[in-house]
């Protein structure tokens, strides 16, 4: 945009509120940055633009009178009623029918058909409600078995048996060992897998999920659910080396295993100002981030790593305390780390790492999902799948940005190239999920949008390619996401990302190679 | 209570005294704007228990509570929205613990806002809820370019008073 165009007031509102197509606002952007008079313009805009967001807030709404009386909760059974819709003319006998139905759905609760995903959604919702934790659990793995208490609480085994095999093999799987046995567990692994078919099958008291994947350490692996309260009473993770891992819950029998069994010592954490030995060296910080890697902590978790003078400090918040016992394990054995966690509520804190990066307040009406859902005519709904896929690549770019800040090309170079390889096979890693969740993207897409062909990318290393993945990557999920834009403009943006970004992981993965 | 159950009870607990103020700004008497408000939720409710996709119940609810709040308007023959909504807006106080500067500034935004018209009012509010241009255009029933056009008229008009 030259000065001879200056936005107009609208442009700068629309700019300021994120309204504009990405072409325009970065027009705008570029303007202001060589035109003072506008940018003046648009700094008193924002003023007042903040000042009638203080006036809403502080002034306007508390001076509107009170409610008259207290909230009421809201009343679903009058609610649910409403919604049965009954036909006009009716017999006594439909009538009878069409009520008895009635009664017999809303008895049930549950319908007979249900996808995987709301079966474990809602399993996972009263697992969260659940005040009296299940007792003990049993984990079979080979000829190697433990028995314990469902739920590890902090850095207590209190449990013989092969607690560090079995705790291995579930970590390598991508199962979180906290609380194996449960769907939250089960949704973790599902939610990481980049494809996956499910099944679910009832039978009279239970309901079994069956996931399997193409990739991935478990080939398939099953939940059984109690249909009376969708409790989770035993699981199967078939791995790909055809291993079986079983986990069922045992009938609580007043035998107290917790006072019963002895007591590992907790795994104190060495005091913090215990300076390591050996100062740390770059080899050791791809060593640390490998070490992240293999347990998927380099992916938007509160996980920082830091060198300074000598010292990698692996630092987190919020973690839960498995989840600090998980790291502190794994970057154990290497030389110059230290590890601080800051005290957590003991909550995973979901996406808070990712740098950058507002949840998009999901639309009301997305007309390029709405097109998609209308396309897939009533089959699974292709609006999620397809949200769950740009989730997925826009993690993996971050992580890909990430190490290749954190590894610019001469620092790359300085590296031995053992541990040049280690780096790279994590990039590639990374990659490698991206480039499957873009298929994914692409695929779903291909009712709606034609085929897309790669846009070739002119980077010079791994590193500067990884930016502009990061960029496509926002791009595409803002064209999904975004609460604007219709539907001709979401999908020329998205085309357009997408096609930049098969282009820039073809010539990432040809780099790295 | 079941999932959706406590979705809606979340929603609910969130929203409803945004809700709630959004329609005593239409003209709606407290007691009924209370009890639009809590229909609101229910409608919201019966909506996603039937299968109704709504990906954005925010945006959602304040499109409902407008609808309400205009048929409860048309149905109670009220006085015109002008009227009802001078009293509302006649005795707003700054905070007593904000500063001079801040105090005049505010009563400046606050004796240009009287002045603008009703709709531009009801775009500036729902933008203050968080509300996105599309939404807010579905919310009043009314294109997102005209929303465009209400909110940058508005705004220059406020920015105006503010710097006078």
């Amino acid at each position: 945009m030259s000065n001879a165009t200056h936005p107009t007031q609208e442009a700068l509102l629309r700019f300021a509120d994120e309204d504009l197509a990405l072409d325009e606002a970065r027009g705008v952007e570029q303007h202001l940055a060589g035109c003072a008079g506008c940018r003046d313009e648009f700094l008193s805009l924002r003023e007042t633009s903040e000042d009638i967001i203080r006036f809403h807030q502080t002034v306007l709404k508390p001076g509107l009178p009170d409610p008259p009386r207290a909230w009421e909760p809201p009343r679903w059974k009058g609610a649910a009623s409403r919604v049965i819709p009954f036909p006009v003319r009716i017999t006594a006998a439909a009538a009878a029918a069409v009520v008895a139905a009635v009664v017999l759905v809303r008895w049930i609760e549950q319908p007979v058909r249900v996808s995987a995903a709301e079966l474990l959604r809602k399993a996972e919702v009263r697992e969260q409600a659940a005040t009296s934790p299940r007792q003990r659990i049993r984990i079979r793995y080979k000829n190697y078995s433990w028995t314990r208490s469902a739920r590890l609480a902090g850095s207590a085994y209190p449990a013989p048996g092969d607690p560090a095999v079995i705790e291995a093999v579930l970590r390598q799987a991508g199962f979180p060992s906290e609380d194996p046995l449960s769907a939250s567990a089960f949704s973790q692994w599902r939610n990481g897998l980049p494809e996956r078919h499910d099944e679910v099958r009832r039978d009279p008291e239970t309901y079994v999920v069956t996931t399997s994947a193409p990739t991935g350490v478990i080939r398939e692996a099953s939940l059984t659910l109690r249909s009376s309260d969708l409790h989770a009473t035993g699981a199967t993770l078939r791995y790909r080396s055809n291993e079986t891992l079983d986990m069922d819950e045992l009938p609580a029998d007043g035998d107290d295993l917790q006072g019963a069994q002895p007591r590992i010592p907790e795994l104190a954490a060495p005091p913090a100002e215990t300076l390591p030995a050996s100062p740390a060296t770059p080899a050791e910080e791809v060593e640390v981030i490998a070490a992240l890697h293999s347990l998927g902590a380099d992916l938007g978790e509160p996980v920082d790593v830091a060198r300074t003078g000598g010292v990698i400090v692996v630092s987190g918040a919020g973690l839960p305390a498995s989840r600090q016992e998980q790291i502190r394990a794994a970057v154990s054995g290497i030389a110059g780390v230290r590890v601080v966690f800051e005290p957590g509520d003991g909550r995973r804190a979901g996406n808070g790492g990712l740098p950058g990066r507002t949840a998009a307040p999901p639309d009301l009406t997305n007309p390029l999902l709405d097109q998609l859902r209308a396309a897939a005519n009533g089959a699974a709904d292709p609006g999620d799948a397809l949200i769950d896929a740009t989730d997925r690549a826009v993690q993996r770019a971050y992580a890909l940005a990430a190490l290749a800040r954190r590894f610019p090309p001469p620092a790359e170079t300085a590296l031995a190239a053992s541990d040049r390889s280690v780096l790279r096979s994590i990039a590639m890693d990374h990659a490698r999920v991206l480039s499957t969740s873009v298929g994914s993207m692409t695929g779903l897409l291909l009712r709606v949008l034609p085929p897309v062909n790669a846009t070739p990318a002119a980077t010079s290393s791994w590193q500067e390619t990884a930016d502009g993945v990061v960029a496509a990557a926002r791009d595409a999920d803002q064209a999904i996401n975004a609460a604007t834009g219709d539907l001709d403009a979401r999908e020329s943006r998205l085309a357009g990302a997408l096609a930049r970004l098969r282009g820039l992981i073809e010539t990432m993965q040809t780099q790295l190679r | 209570m079941t999932h959706l159950e406590q979705q809606v009870t979340n929603a609910f607990e969130e929203s409803r005294d945004d809700v709630y103020r959004y329609l005593l700004t239409l003209g709606l008497a407290p007691a009924h704007a209370q009890d639009a408000a809590q229909e609101v939720f229910l409608r919201l409710y019966v909506a996603l228990r039937k299968g109704e996709s709504i990906r954005n119940p925010r945006g959602w609810v304040f499109r409902v509570a407008h609808n309400l709040g205009l048929d409860w308007r048309a149905k109670e023959r009220t006085e015109p929205l002008e009227a009802a909504t001078e009293a509302l807006l006649r005795d707003l106080r700054p905070p007593a613990d904000a500063g001079l500067i801040e105090r005049e500034r505010m009563k400046q935004i606050g004796d240009a806002w009287k002045t603008l018209s009703p709709q531009q009012r009801q775009c500036l509010h729902l933008r203050a809820e968080g509300l996105k241009y599309a939404e807010i255009g579905e919310t009043l029933g009314i294109s997102i370019s005209t929303v465009r056009e209400f909110l940058t008229r508005a705004i220059a008009r406020l920015q105006k008073a503010a710097h006078e």
